[in-house]
């Protein structure tokens, strides 16, 4: 089951996404979480945020919209409080990060990578819940400058974590690359809202909120097939996976490793049904090896374009 | 989380259910609550927050417990619940968050509940009532030792609705030996305006408040209104609320309640004095003067 992605081998395609997961220790008690492949925790910016003002949550049909407005304690109590836990573990750990301008992404990548315990870093390109959070990641000039940046202020693999709320997700993916992220994780949420008919107001204080769930994963696996084909750099697929075969469709898409999210709210053991559940497919199908599904949907004259080599299963 | 079986669903007039699954043992604390909904499906996609009533040990399973859940017809949520059949599967994650603190020093309880927020004050009679039952019947333990010094606890509740049928659980709380006060805004039953002034009546004529608590759930506009008369008596508060929340285990950080803010906290704060805490987790049972009405 293992994969390797930027650089970091992993026991097993399957994270946590960002936002989802806490600081780790909310999921403790539910799991053994060395049997994650990779970590990542909720984003961490310079300063404290208090997040947005609630309500944060409104259900959707397959799915929910939240505003949580990046409530974190900030770096220095990141560094100070929840990263002696997660140092305890051996799943590899990497560390959400979002910064107001493109220094402060910098200055952070430089903070984590003198903490011991990091393993790489994901950048945070694509919130849409706080003002100026979506910049970063809908204009490729901005997603180049944002990634050199952090490129050049860390030693540690970097991870650009792309949105959907672009027109063309390859123009935003190929400029991450070509700033040198040594992985992309996509998609984050979709800028979404719904309307409460007895108020005749948005659910929302803020009106808007990102949609997660089963609901957009069509829109994530299209977005991965659409990447996978123009860049190079691995992919991490994220968007609604809530089982096994969720996550397989990714790989076959073109996602090397995948990121459970929402599904941690409904069930805090998903990650480990979902790591079960691709276990079974290659099984079922006999694959000897989970790379083996990496891009296995993309046809063969597209793939060889790209980095995607996997082989076709072998006839029985 | 346990997938459980709907054991049975009684309605009461005209949109209120008792709804009994079949659990493996569970202890909880008053004021605790457990994430349900149907399993396999992801309409409604989100599980919803129910206080736990009473847990309670089946007759005809060996080792079997029950966890009952009573509820108000609100929106998808519940109308899947109300819609299941016995037999019916269910995921149920629980019991969660941190239930209302009884403290040794407590010697009179003072519930008070305003429509579907009676589950939990329920619940805190039920558990006071048992644990006098326990000391009577054993000579050993500290706690019991303890309690039988204090002597029994009394408890009262004041449990009001907008009419007859919003005022529920009278009988359970009877049972459980508490002195019930009923309040209704259209005077159906009981005094006719709010719960809150039976409190406040009640409150004017007790001499001394040594040992008094009052713990309270229910509508947020009586629970800011119950805070504020605890504080004109001097009075220990906890409050239950509520927040739509997606995880109930402090994961998805949506359920945020606005609590008042130390000068050390808005000193390191830097940028706003806005706090939050997640009723989830840091709740749902709150210490009144805690939050930022």
């Amino acid at each position: 089951m293992g994969v390797e992605i930027a650089g970091i081998p992993l026991k097993n395609p399957v994270m946590t996404a960002s936002g989802t997961f806490g600081y780790g220790d909310e999921f403790s008690s539910f799991f053994d979480l060395n049997a994650l492949g990779a970590i990542i925790v909720k984003t961490v910016t310079m300063h404290p945020r208090p997040g947005n003002a609630p309500p944060r949550i409104a259900e959707t049909p397959g799915g929910m919209l939240n505003s949580i407005g990046l409530q974190n304690v900030g770096i220095d109590l990141f560094l100070k409080q929840k990263l002696p836990f997660l140092r305890t573990l051996t799943t590899p750990l990497l560390v959400n990060i979002a910064g107001k301008s493109v220094e402060e992404f910098a200055d952070l990548a430089k903070r984590l990578s003198d903490a011991e315990g990091v393993a790489g870093i994901e950048v945070n390109i694509s919130c849409p819940n706080v003002a100026g959070g979506l910049d970063f990641g809908t204009d490729p000039r901005l997603t180049y400058e944002v990634v050199r940046s952090v490129r050049q202020a860390t030693p540690l693999p970097v991870i650009p974590k792309l949105s959907p709320n672009v027109t063309d997700v390859t123009v935003i993916a190929r400029a991450a690359a070509d700033a040198g992220a040594d992985a992309l994780s996509l998609i984050n949420t979709i800028v979404g809202m719904v309307i409460d008919l007895d108020s005749r107001r948005p659910k929302l204080p803020g009106a808007t909120g990102g949609l997660s769930g089963p609901a957009i994963r069509p829109v994530a696996v299209r977005m991965v097939w659409e990447v996978a084909q123009v860049v190079k750099t691995p992919i991490i697929g994220i968007g609604g996976i809530m089982t096994g075969n969720d996550a397989v469709e990714f790989l076959l898409a073109g996602a090397t490793a995948v990121q459970v999210g929402t599904a941690n709210f409904l069930d805090p053991l998903a990650p480990m049904k979902v790591l079960a559940g691709i276990e079974s497919y290659l099984t079922l199908h006999r694959f000897a090896a989970v790379t083996q599904l990496v891009g296995a949907a993309i046809p063969s004259e597209t793939r060889s374009k790209s980095n995607v080599h996997s082989p076709r299963p072998k006839a029985k | 989380m346990q997938q459980v079986e709907v054991q049975s669903l009684q309605r009461f007039h005209p949109d209120y259910f008792l709804q009994r699954f079949t659990s493996e043992s569970l202890s909880f604390q008053p004021g605790q609550f457990v994430m349900v909904k149907p399993s396999g499906l992801f309409d409604p996609f989100l599980p919803r927050a129910y206080s736990i009533l009473r847990v309670r040990r089946e007759s005809n399973r060996k080792g079997g417990h029950m966890v009952e859940i009573f509820y108000k017809l609100m929106g998808k949520g519940s109308r899947a619940l109300s819609r299941l059949k016995p037999g019916d599967r269910v995921d149920l994650l629980g019991p969660l968050g941190n239930g209302y603190h009884v403290p040794p020093s407590l010697t009179t309880a003072l519930l008070v509940a305003g429509g579907i927020g009676v589950p939990p004050v329920v619940a805190l009679a039920e558990m006071l009532a048992r644990s006098q039952f326990t000391l009577r019947g054993s000579q050993q333990g500290k706690t019991n030792r303890r309690s039988s010094d204090k002597g029994r606890r009394k408890v009262v509740a004041f449990v009001g609705g907008k009419t007859s049928d919003d005022v529920l659980c009278l009988t359970d709380l009877r049972k459980a030996r508490a002195k019930v006060h009923v309040a209704t805004e259209d005077g159906s039953v009981g005094h006719r305006g709010l719960v809150v002034d039976l409190l406040e009546a009640h409150l004017k004529t007790q001499t001394s408040r040594q040992g008094l608590i009052i713990y309270a759930c229910g509508p947020h506009a009586m629970l800011h209104a119950v805070a504020q008369i605890a504080d004109r008596f001097q009075i220990p508060c906890q409050v239950s609320l509520e927040a739509s929340m997606a995880c109930g285990f402090g994961a998805c950080m949506g359920c945020v309640i606005p609590v008042k803010q130390s000068v050390k906290e808005q000193l390191a704060a830097r940028q706003s004095t806005i706090s939050y805490k997640l009723c989830c987790k840091d709740g749902p049972a709150f210490d009144a003067r805690e939050i930022a009405w």
